[in-house]
């Protein structure tokens, strides 16, 4: 389920033109809660330095060719005290705030009218990244 | 991202999303801190990005098989609103635990790329949202 090496490179290529490599270690030591501190102190164009781990668990994926894909994403359910969620994190070793939908709906295309189903979130907070340090940053789930 | 050419889940014809890193992280990137504005207290968030490149893998088999896909750009503004009181979580199997709203989420977005555009209708049909405070992996407590 990887990229295959021209894809990863487009993606950092992708990063690097957003400033990937932005500083954002600064902030990790004030935020070591895992809450978004305000805004006013906050650097808004602060960027992740590292990339977080995906969670461990998932789902698999089987398609009509008899080929599966193991998803990090959206786990079953297991039943808890509280209402049954499953995992809205895509991140783990994560401390923070998430959030993520799924929404349908309807627009216009150059093609004509067509419907959508977006399933986004996001994810703010002290993480782990693959780098094995502890970093703060903010993701969005696309 | 997805739009279909009739009802959802039917006749998939473009599939916005950053790709799958070779961790298997899927469709998470970097954004900056200030594309997200979230007030757990207050029970909203906002999420706002604009021509953020990605890709469009056409529907979601060639996605997740990392198929081919073409230089794709979305704009979005979409905000979780809280409904009913907070809950909490825990889930020992799965190592998360927080506490959590369930969510109405309304979003405007567009998606562009050559030759395509789409620019989504007012109104959505909310099937799941949620929102909240967690902690998992190493974080995670069971007290």
């Amino acid at each position: 389920m990887g990229f295959s090496g021209s894809h990863e490179h487009r993606l950092w290529h992708s990063l690097s033109r957003r400033q990937f490599l932005g500083a954002a270690a600064a902030s990790a030591g004030a935020l070591a809660t895992g809450l978004r501190i305000p805004g006013v102190l906050a650097d808004t164009d602060n960027l992740a330095t590292a990339f977080p781990v995906p969670i461990p668990q998932g789902v698999t994926v089987h398609f009509p060719d008899a080929t599966s894909v193991f998803v990090h994403h959206f786990p079953t359910v297991v039943p808890n005290d509280g209402l049954p969620i499953s995992e809205p994190s895509e991140i783990t070793d994560f401390n923070g705030l998430v959030g993520l939908c799924r929404v349908t709906g309807k627009g216009v295309g150059t093609t004509g009218p067509l419907s959508f189903q977006v399933d986004n979130g996001f994810m703010s907070g002290l993480y782990r990244g693959e780098d094995g340090l502890m970093h703060h940053g903010t993701f969005a789930f696309i | 991202m997805d739009l279909f050419n009739g009802a959802v889940g039917t006749n998939q014809v473009h599939d916005f999303n950053p790709g799958i890193r070779s961790s298997g992280l899927f469709w998470t990137v970097p954004v900056k801190e200030g594309a997200l504005q979230a007030d757990f207290e207050d029970g909203r968030a906002t999420l706002a990005l604009s021509d953020f490149d990605l890709e469009d893998y056409g529907n979601l088999e060639n996605a997740l098989k990392d198929g081919p896909e073409v230089d794709a750009s979305v704009s979005f503004n979409m905000s979780w609103t809280a409904k009913g009181d907070a809950f909490n979580v825990s889930d020992p199997v799965h190592r998360f635990a927080g506490r959590y709203f369930l969510a109405n989420v309304d979003i405007a977005w567009s998606g562009m790329e050559e030759g395509f555009e789409f620019t989504s209708s007012p109104g959505v049909t909310n099937v799941k949202s949620v929102f909240g405070r967690e902690r998992n992996g190493i974080f995670f407590s069971d007290d």
